[in-house]
C-alpha cells in the first residue's frame, strides 16, 4: 500500500487582511500524480510554493516523509520545483542548467555529465546540451526545467502550472510527455494548474481548491461521474447546475427533487443534502433531443447558442426556471438544423443525473 | 487643400536642410580635426597641402605629453575602480536590504554630481581640500574623479540589477545552493557585463574631466586634458590634434564597447526570464 | 523553531514576511554602504556645505551676498548666466528635440543612422578636445576665418571668439548629444499610431502634434531641459576658454577670483548663487511633474 510521502495539516496563511489559506489538510501518496485544480486566486500557487519552501506556513505543519519541514529552507528538502516561466539561468547552457544543482551538491565531472545525459535523454533533447536558453523555443526551455528538476532525483517534484505559457498543441504534446515522464521516472507529482482538461488527463487524483481550502479530492474519472458538490460539478466537470427545491433525503443515497413540477429521484452519489433546497447536477451527456428514457423530463428552452465543433455540437439553451443548461449534441444525428432564437424541447435523462447540496454560486 | 500639401512639402524640404545642417555643423569639428592631425604642413593651412603622421610622432616623442597620457592614466583607472568598489554594494545594500531608509535619496545623492554645476562644485572641493590639505596632491584627485565616476556606477549597475529577476536565485536555493553562491554566483555573474560597463563609463567621465583637475590639481598634477588646457591658454601645438584623434578613436572604441557589454549582453542575459513576474497569490 | 539559515554567512536567507529571500542581514548591509555614505559625504554633500558656511560665515558674513548684489558687475554676470543657460536650453530642447522627433519617426535606416552618428560621435570627444576644435576653426588665423578669407567674404579675419554668441554656441553644441538622448527615449515611448488616430478623426498634422504628441511629450521635455539648464549653468571650461578670462559670464568671475585675484569668498559667494539657481529649477520641476515620472525618464 502507499504511503503518505508529503502531509499538510491544519495549513494557514494571511497576507494582511486576507485569508490566503485555510487549515489545509491534504495527504499525497508516494508515487501518484496529484493535481491541484484550483481557479486562480483560489491559494493553490501559494500552497505548491510552501511545499517548496520558498513560503513559510503562519500555522501547521508540512510533514516530508514523516519529517516536519515546515521551516527548513528550499535547498534541504529533496524537492524538484518548475516554475511556470522555467527560469533556466540565462548565462548557462542547458546542460550546466541541468546539472547546476549536481555541481552544488559536490557531484564530480564524470558523474555529473553522465547524469547530465541521461537527463537529456530523458526529456528527449539530446543534441541541445550546449544550447542556451534564448536559443531553445518555449517547449524545448520547459524540458530543460524539468531535467533540471528532476536531475539529482528528488521523490517529489512539484510544478507551477507549467504548461500555461505554451500554445495548444505543444500543451496536449508536453501532458503526455508528463505522463509518460511520471511512469518512467517513479517520483510523486505535485501538480497545480487551473485548466480542468490538464486535470482530468494527467492526473490520478485531483484536489480541487477554492477560497483556500480543499474542497473534494479524488480520481478524474469518480469526481466527474459522482460529483460531491455543485462547484466540482460545474468547475471540474463542466456539468450543468441548477437549483432544485429538495423534497426528501433517502437513507439509499438518493434523493427526491422537484424540478419542473416534477418529483424526480436522483442519486446522490458522494454528496449529502438537506435542507429545503439542493442543486440538481445534470451532465451534459443527460440531456437529448428526444426522450430515450421513460422516466425522461420534457423541457422547453429557447436556444441560445449553438456551437459547432466537429463530431458535436455544443448547444445552450435557456430554460424558464432552471437557467441556461448545455447539451453536447451528435453532430451526424442532428437532424433539422436547429436555429438561434427557436423554442425546441429537449429532454433530461434523470438516471443520469446527481443531486447534491445546495451551494451559492 | 493645396495650401496644406504646399506647405507640407516646404516643411519636409526647410526640414531636410536643416537636419542636413546640424549634421554638417555637429560633424565639423570632428572632421577638421582628424584631417588636420594628418597635415604636415608648417603653418595651420586648410585643407592640408602636404599629409603625413608627423604629428603623432611628435606625440610619441613628446616626453611633455606622453608623461601627461600617463598621468591620466594614473588617475583615471584608480578614480573608477574605486567607484566600482564603493558603488556596487552599494547598489546592492540600498536595493537588498528590506526597510532600508529613503534609498531613493540615497541614490540621488551619489548621483548628484552629474546635475552640481561643476563650477561651483569644484570650487567647494577647492576649498575644502585647501582645508585638509589635500589640493594638488594625486590621492584628491582621485577621490573627486571617483565621485565623478559614482553616478555612472550607480545609474548603469542599478538598472541591470534590477533587470535580473529576483527569482533565479530562489531557483539557485532551491537547488542546494547557499544564498551567497545564489546571489554571487547567479546575479553578480549576469551582472557583470554591466558593470563592465560602468567601469568604461566612469573612465571616461575621470579621464576627460579638466573642470576639476584645474581647480584642485595643482601646478605639479598634469593630465592630458589638462595639458591641452593649458595649450589653449599659452600656445597651441598642432600635434595637439594628433592627441585629439588618438583620444577620440579610443574613446569611441571603448564606449562601443560598453554599449556592447551594457545594451547587448546584459539584455541577452535576462532575456531568457524576462516574461518572469511575481506570481499572483493563486 | 526558526529556520536554519546559514549563520556564517554574510549573505542569508531569512525568513521575511514568511519567506526565503536572499537578502542582506543588518551588518553586512551597513558595512556596505559605510564606504559609499563616506564618499558622498566627505565629496559631495560637506563641499557644498562647507561652501555655503564659507560664503556666510568669512568677510561681512551675509553681507558678502548683499555687497555682491549691489554689485553692478557681478549681479549683470550672474543674470546673463542664468539668462543665457536659458537660452542655450531652448535650443537644445528645438534643435534637439526635432533631431530626436526625426530619428524617431523616419522609416529610412540611413537617416536615423546618419543622425545618431552626427548626434554621438561628437561624445567621443571631450569637453576640452571640443572646445579646442572650436578655437582651431575659429581663431584669428584658424580655418574658418582662412576659408572667408580664401572665397573673398571678408578681407581681414574675423573675431569670432571671446564673445558671449560664441559661448552660447559653444554649450549647444556640447550640450545638444545630452540633449537628444533623453528626448528620444521619451518619443520612443509615445506611439506613433496616436497621431495617425488623430489625424484620422480629421486633425491637421499640426493639430495632431499639438494636442496629442505634446502633451504625452511634456514630462520628458521637461526633465531633459531642467538636466540641459542645471549643467550649462556649471559650464566652466567654455565660458572662460571661448569667451575669455574677461567675458562676463559668472564661470570666468569665478576663475578670475580664485586664480587671478585669490578671493576665495567672491568666489564662494558665485558659487552658492549658481547653486541656488540650480537648485530651485530642479525642485520647481519636480513640483510640476512628480518623483515618479522623473525616475522613468532618467532610468532610461
Amino acid at each position: 500500500m502507499n504511503k503518505a510521502i508529503l502531509q499538510l495539516k491544519g495549513i494557514t496563511k494571511t497576507y494582511g487582511e486576507a485569508r490566503i489559506l485555510r487549515r489545509v489538510e491534504l495527504e499525497v501518496q508516494e508515487g501518484e500524480f496529484l493535481t491541484l485544480l484550483g481557479p486562480s486566486g483560489s491559494g493553490k500557487s501559494t500552497l505548491l510554493r510552501m511545499v517548496a519552501g520558498f513560503v513559510l506556513p503562519d500555522q501547521g505543519q508540512i510533514r516530508l516523509d514523516d519529517r516536519d519541514v515546515s521551516y527548513v529552507p528550499p535547498g534541504e528538502r529533496q524537492i524538484g520545483m518548475v516554475f511556470q516561466n522555467y527560469a533556466l539561468f540565462p548565462h548557462l547552457t542547458a546542460a550546466e542548467n541541468i546539472g547546476y544543482g549536481l555541481k552544488v551538491h559536490g557531484w564530480t565531472r564524470d558523474r555529473r555529465e553522465a547524469r547530465v545525459r541521461e537527463m537529456l535523454a530523458l526529456v528527449g533533447l539530446h543534441d541541445l546540451g550546449r544550447r542556451l536558453p534564448r536559443q531553445l523555443s518555449g517547449g524545448q526551455q520547459q524540458r530543460v526545467a524539468l531535467a533540471r528538476a528532476l536531475a539529482f532525483g528528488p521523490r517529489l517534484l512539484l510544478m507551477d502550472e507549467p504548461l500555461g505559457a505554451l500554445d495548444r498543441e505543444l500543451r496536449i504534446q508536453m501532458a503526455g510527455e508528463l505522463r509518460r515522464l511520471h511512469r518512467d521516472v517513479g517520483a510523486t507529482f505535485l501538480y497545480v494548474t487551473h485548466d480542468r482538461d490538464e486535470a482530468m488527463s494527467l492526473s490520478d487524483r485531483v484536489a480541487i481548491i477554492r477560497n483556500g481550502s480543499i474542497e473534494s479530492i479524488g480520481a478524474p474519472a469518480s469526481l466527474f461521474a459522482q460529483p460531491p458538490t455543485a462547484f466540482v460539478a460545474s468547475f471540474f466537470a463542466g456539468h450543468n447546475v441548477v437549483p432544485v427545491r429538495l423534497v426528501q433525503a433517502h437513507a439509499d443515497a438518493t434523493a427526491t427533487v422537484n424540478c419542473e413540477g416534477r418529483d424526480l429521484r436522483v442519486a446522490t452519489g458522494l454528496a449529502r443534502v438537506s435542507g429545503e433546497q439542493a442543486n440538481l447536477v445534470i451532465p451534459r451527456a443527460a440531456i437529448a433531443l428526444s426522450a430515450k428514457a421513460a422516466e425522461a423530463v420534457r423541457i422547453e428552452v429557447e436556444v441560445l447558442e449553438r456551437l459547432y465543433l466537429g463530431d458535436v455540437v455544443e448547444f445552450t439553451g435557456l430554460a424558464p426556471g432552471l437557467g441556461r443548461l448545455v447539451g453536447n449534441l451528435d453532430a451526424q444525428s442532428l437532424g433539422e438544423t436547429i436555429d438561434v432564437g427557436t423554442k425546441v424541447p429537449v429532454y433530461l435523462d434523470p438516471a443520469r443525473c446527481i443531486a447534491v447540496a445546495f451551494q451559492d454560486a | 487643400m493645396l495650401i496644406a500639401r504646399i506647405t507640407r512639402g516646404l516643411a519636409t524640404t526647410v526640414g531636410s536642410m536643416a537636419l542636413i545642417a546640424i549634421i554638417v555643423i555637429m560633424m565639423i569639428p570632428v572632421v577638421v580635426i582628424v584631417v588636420m592631425s594628418f597635415a604636415a604642413d608648417r603653418i595651420v593651412i586648410f585643407p592640408p597641402r602636404h599629409w603625413g603622421l608627423d604629428h603623432y610622432t611628435s606625440f610619441v616623442e613628446s616626453d611633455y605629453w606622453v608623461a601627461a597620457l600617463r598621468q591620466s592614466f594614473e588617475i583615471s583607472l584608480p578614480s573608477a575602480a574605486l567607484a566600482l568598489v564603493i558603488g556596487v554594494p552599494a547598489v546592492f545594500a540600498m536595493r537588498n536590504t528590506r526597510n532600508f531608509p529613503l534609498p531613493g535619496l540615497f541614490q540621488a545623492i551619489g548621483a548628484s554630481p552629474l546635475v552640481i554645476p561643476s563650477v561651483a562644485y569644484a570650487l567647494a572641493v577647492y576649498v575644502f581640500y585647501l582645508d585638509v590639505h589635500l589640493t594638488g596632491t594625486i590621492i584628491g584627485v582621485i577621490l573627486i574623479d571617483s565621485a565623478l565616476a559614482l553616478p555612472f556606477v550607480l545609474l548603469i549597475v542599478g538598472s541591470v540589477y534590477d533587470r535580473i529577476p529576483r527569482e533565479l536565485e530562489l531557483v539557485a536555493m532551491s537547488l542546494g545552493a547557499s544564498p551567497t553562491r545564489a546571489v554571487v554566483g547567479i546575479t553578480l555573474r549576469l551582472m557583470l557585463p554591466g558593470i563592465g560597463a560602468a567601469f568604461i563609463f566612469g573612465f571616461i567621465a575621470a579621464f576627460d574631466d579638466a573642470v576639476f583637475i584645474n581647480f584642485v590639481g595643482g601646478p605639479t598634477l598634469e593630465t592630458l586634458p589638462k595639458a591641452i588646457y593649458d595649450s589653449l591658454q599659452t600656445s597651441m601645438a598642432p600635434l595637439i590634434n594628433a592627441v585629439a584623434t588618438i583620444l577620440m578613436v579610443g574613446t569611441g572604441v571603448i564606449l562601443s564597447l560598453a554599449s556592447y557589454w551594457r545594451y547587448t549582453l546584459s539584455k541577452r542575459s535576462s532575456e531568457a526570464s524576462d516574461k518572469l513576474r511575481v506570481p499572483a497569490n493563486g | 523553531m526558526r529556520g536554519t539559515g546559514h549563520p556564517t554567512t554574510a549573505m542569508r536567507a531569512a525568513p521575511e514576511n514568511n519567506y526565503w529571500i536572499s537578502g542582506l542581514s543588518t551588518r553586512v548591509s551597513a558595512a556596505f554602504m559605510v564606504p559609499y555614505l563616506l564618499l558622498c559625504g566627505a565629496l559631495i554633500v560637506y563641499p557644498l556645505v562647507r561652501l555655503a558656511a564659507f560664503a556666510l560665515g568669512s568677510g561681512k558674513g551675509f553681507g558678502n551676498f548683499v555687497s555682491f548684489f549691489e554689485n553692478n558687475v557681478e549681479v549683470r554676470s550672474l543674470g546673463l548666466t542664468v539668462l543665457d543657460s536659458a537660452l542655450v536650453t531652448l535650443c537644445v530642447l528645438i534643435l534637439g528635440g526635432f533631431v530626436a522627433w526625426c530619428m524617431r519617426t523616419t522609416s529610412s535606416r540611413f537617416i536615423k543612422f546618419s543622425l545618431a552618428v552626427a548626434v554621438f560621435v561628437p561624445l567621443w570627444m571631450s569637453a576640452i578636445t571640443k572646445i579646442y576644435a572650436f578655437t582651431v576653426l575659429l581663431q584669428r588665423m584658424g580655418i574658418v576665418n582662412q576659408a572667408l578669407q580664401f572665397i573673398g567674404l571678408v578681407h581681414e579675419p574675423v573675431s569670432w571668439l571671446y564673445n558671449q554668441p560664441v559661448v552660447i554656441v559653444g554649450i549647444v553644441y556640447q550640450m545638444l548629444p545630452y540633449g537628444v538622448l533623453p528626448l528620444y527615449v521619451t518619443f520612443s515611448l509615445i506611439d506613433l499610431d496616436l497621431a495617425n488616430a488623430a489625424e484620422g478623426l480629421g486633425a491637421s498634422r499640426l493639430y495632431a502634434m499639438i494636442s496629442v504628441i505634446l502633451p504625452l511629450a511634456a514630462g520628458g521635455i521637461l526633465v531633459t531641459g531642467v538636466m540641459v539648464y542645471m549643467i550649462s549653468v556649471g559650464y566652466f571650461l567654455t565660458p572662460v576658454l571661448l569667451g575669455g578670462a574677461t567675458s562676463p559670464f559668472t564661470a570666468s568671475l569665478i576663475s578670475r577670483d580664485v586664480f587671478t585675484y585669490y578671493d576665495l569668498v567672491e568666489a564662494a559667494v558665485s558659487g552658492v548663487l549658481l547653486i541656488v539657481v540650480a537648485t530651485v529649477v530642479a525642485v520647481g520641476a519636480y513640483l510640476i511633474i512628480g518623483k515618479d515620472r522623473l525616475g522613468k525618464v532618467v532610468r532610461g
